[in-house]
């Protein structure tokens, strides 16, 4: 089994640094991305372990989230801190409450960071690509609580508010970013169909990797809302080991037979030709 | 008893909202619901439409070949109503009426499930892309109701062993369909075919049957499309092999047919996302107000999305054997609007409302048992209160902030020359609007319109530099060059576009303001210097 394991392993980083080695990564980056697809593949090894499990593996090293550049060696080192806290606490069982906050507060930081909201090590200097405050916003609030006289004035204040204008444009921004078009590019579309159904055998993981997955949807999907022109690649990065561990859970699930998992996965080679082209 | 008053309570709600305002609220006819309108006033006198075809299949309107159904239909409430905004969006605001009963019905025949039948007629009743869609002159919205019922009797069909009623019903609404709206051309023969697969018939022979007799109701339609490929004039515009990076790789011959197929799959995905994006659907896909405020809507109520989300997971229960073709209506019913250009689009997706309103509805009926009772009037209060900020944004912000959007000031324009017509030679007007001039309307659809004229008089319509008929002139006028400003004339000018100071003859009569009170037309009569 081990050598199942290291011949599927070995084979992953290989199409992983090919991936990034076609899409001209710098060779440290190429070293980088692949040492991180092999290092969350190993932490959620036993997921892979049913039948044919390993088998699907390689493809996942091919996913764009996988090609992504950081731009940032730091970004990348706070990116393995995360991998070695995510590690510990699904392998110490003591104090994993413990271990569960600093690594909540590490992934927090790391997607800060690597949304470009903070610069390191604290640096809140781009905070003018964010949702708040927007001038036209404030011009618009003001008369709206002037305007709207169908409400009483009092809830005028509370329903046009920056609280809830905000609020109302932050999920707008975070369910316009999280479209079809720009999970596909992060993933592939035949990886798409076995995250969800990954995501709805969500109780079939472990308590740990429960956690891990909704604490960072969670923590990962903020900036999101956030920032006003999003990029996909950067917004999804942090997750990517979330996604590997969805996606074989999802490929777990067996619901998709072969024929047409093979559909699925023709269909997203020609959707990468036709985005590339575009 | 009490399930009676809620549903006499929400019928009227549901007409009341359809008709409240109906001419004035969105403020004005807009390009194509005064092409509709004029040509529907047009054939009730003369049997031609703008461009002098006899009762035609296609209408040529602004070169956008309109399917003809919602125009003929519109002629007697024209006839009854006068030539009036109300007269124009009448058809629209029954058929959505009629809509939202027909769901009422088809939820019930696919979930016999009283009250989820119920509630996914209230969810589509009260749902902003229903309501803003119902109250304009919308093509779509009666093909919705036509293709809706083409379903709900072929469902009726399955069960018989002499199912020809109902499969001729069914034939028919999905050939009205057709002949309503350009989506359905392709939408409707999807369905068509799919449905029997879905639903066998009891016969072999019934499906032949079914399939022939629509192929014959939809010969007319589709032999004026083979036979004029100008009515094909918007279909070609508005595909995605016509978008202009498209086309040109296309045409390139150096790339191969898989590099062209896969390029039309890539901008046909794009656009489905769009089409499907929760942001879109929940947050901003009704576009009320200019895209920097932050007061958007989507198509449907925000606080609906987690029982859509919810209703997704738990359908299989509530809908047994339907349960397949539910989640082919919803995958599909973007799919013809995918195919077009333009982005996102709430009028060519319209079809797809039905099977959200009903999955939004099973996400309610799925929580409803689980939750306590507080949390009840909470999901409740939480819908009213949406539903009230909604309307009252539209109809209270929105007739202002959209008014010049919908071409206002030609009614009004129409209204103050009307009984000027007799009094002055001719009556030139600039048709452009807008600051900079950079929009171009349809004067000489309004002023016919609005002003009860001959549409004989359009029909002899001439001009070569300018589009004249009756005492109208309708072109661009350039200061510079335009030398013979002409006697006991009246100029409709555009704001951007007033006379030159030094022009002594002109005297302002009228001013027309955006309901904003930004001047948008100017009245002048010219008068001896």
């Amino acid at each position: 089994m081990k050598k199942k394991y290291l011949v599927f392993f070995l084979l992953s980083a290989l199409i992983c640094f090919l991936a990034n080695f076609f899409k001209h990564n710098p060779l440290l980056v190429i070293f980088l991305n692949t040492l991180l697809f092999l290092g969350y593949a190993n932490l959620f090894k036993e997921e892979f372990n049913f039948k044919s499990g390993l088998t699907y593996l390689p493809f996942l090293a091919l996913m764009p989230i996988f090609t992504f550049n950081h731009q940032s060696l730091v970004i990348y080192f706070v990116e393995f801190l995360v991998l070695i806290s995510w590690y510990l606490f699904t392998k110490i069982k003591k104090k994993s409450f413990i271990i569960g906050l600093v690594s909540l507060v590490i992934f927090l930081y790391f997607t800060l960071l690597s949304s470009h909201i903070i610069l390191w090590p604290f640096k809140f200097d781009n905070l003018e690509r964010l949702i708040y405050p927007q001038e036209p916003f404030q011009v618009d609030i003001l008369r709206q609580q002037k305007e709207a006289l169908y409400f009483p004035y009092q809830l005028r204040l509370v329903v046009f508010s920056n609280l809830t204008s905000y609020t109302y444009d932050f999920f707008n921004h975070l369910l316009t970013f999280t479209s079809l078009e720009n999970l596909y590019r992060t993933l592939t579309f035949v990886n798409i169909v076995l995250l969800v159904l990954g995501l709805a055998s969500l109780n079939k993981l472990k308590p740990s990797l429960k956690f891990l997955v909704l604490s960072s949807l969670f923590i990962a999907l903020i900036p999101m809302g956030l920032i006003k022109t999003p990029d996909t690649l950067t917004q999804f990065s942090p997750l990517r080991g979330i996604f590997l561990l969805l996606i074989i859970n999802g490929f777990k699930a067996e619901k998709l037979s072969w024929p047409i998992f093979l559909s699925l996965f023709i269909l997203s080679v020609f959707l990468n030709l036709g985005f590339n082209l575009w | 008893m009490v399930k009676k008053i809620i549903i006499i309570l929400i019928s009227l709600a549901t007409i009341f909202i359809r008709f409240y305002h109906l001419g004035s609220v969105p403020p004005h006819l807009g390009n194509d619901e005064i092409s509709i309108a004029y040509d529907a006033y047009s054939i009730g006198q003369t049997l031609r439409d703008e461009h002098n075809h006899f009762l035609p299949i296609s209408f040529a309107s602004h070169g956008t070949y309109k399917a003809p159904l919602y125009i003929y239909f519109s002629v007697l409430p024209i006839k009854f109503f006068g030539n009036t905004e109300f007269a124009a969006r009448f058809i629209s605001a029954i058929a959505g009426i009629l809509t939202i009963i027909l769901l009422g019905f088809l939820t019930y025949k696919i979930s016999g499930n009283q009250a989820l039948s119920l509630l996914s007629s209230a969810i589509l009743a009260f749902s902003p892309w229903h309501i803003y869609t119902s109250r304009i002159a919308l093509e779509s919205n009666l093909a919705f109701f036509f293709f809706l019922s083409g379903i709900y009797l072929f469902l009726f069909a399955k069960e018989k062993e002499r199912p020809w009623f109902f499969l001729l019903g069914s034939s028919l609404s999905f050939s009205l369909s057709i002949y309503s709206y350009h989506t359905e051309w392709l939408l409707s023969p999807l369905f068509i075919f799919f449905l029997p697969f879905f639903f066998k018939l009891k016969t072999k022979f019934a499906q032949a049957f079914y399939w022939f007799i629509t192929v014959l109701l939809c010969l007319p339609i589709f032999s004026d499309y083979l036979n004029n490929l100008g009515t094909t004039a918007r279909a070609n515009t508005e595909m995605i092999w016509k978008h202009p990076y498209v086309y040109h790789f296309l045409q390139n011959s150096s790339h191969t047919i898989i590099e062209k197929f896969s390029i039309l799959l890539a901008t046909f995905f794009s656009n489905y996302s769009g089409n499907i994006n929760p942001g879109f659907l929940f947050f901003n896909g009704l576009n009320l107000l200019p895209q920097k405020t932050p007061y958007q809507f989507g198509l449907l109520l925000a606080i609906s999305l987690p029982f859509l989300v919810i209703g997704l997971w738990s359908a299989k229960k509530f809908f047994g054997q339907y349960f397949q073709f539910l989640i082919f209506f919803t995958a599909i019913g973007p799919f013809v609007a995918s195919l077009t250009n333009g982005g996102p689009n709430l009028v060519r997706n319209l079809p797809t409302l039905a099977p959200y309103s009903i999955l939004i509805a099973a996400g309610l009926i799925s929580i409803w048992g689980k939750v306590k009772t507080y949390q009840k009037y909470l999901i409740i209060f939480a819908h009213l209160l949406c539903l009230f900020y909604f309307l009252a944004f539209y109809f209270v912000h929105y007739p202002v902030y959209s008014a010049e959007g919908w071409q206002y000031g030609y009614k009004q324009v129409a209204l103050l020359i009307k009984p000027l017509y007799p009094k002055y030679d001719k009556i030139i007007i600039d048709p452009r609007f807008g600051k900079g001039n950079v929009y171009a309307g349809v004067p000489h659809l309004y002023l016919p319109y609005f002003t009860n004229l001959d549409p004989k008089i359009l029909l002899s319509r001439g001009g070569t530099d300018a589009l004249i008929f009756g005492k109208y002139k309708i072109k661009n006028l350039d200061w510079e060059i335009e030398k013979n400003i002409e006697k006991n004339t009246l100029y409709v000018l555009p704001e951007d576009n007033p006379p030159p100071k030094d022009l002594k003859m002109f005297h302002l009569l009228y001013t027309v303001n955006l309901p904003s009170g930004q001047p948008e037309f100017r009245i002048y009569e010219t008068i001896s210097p």
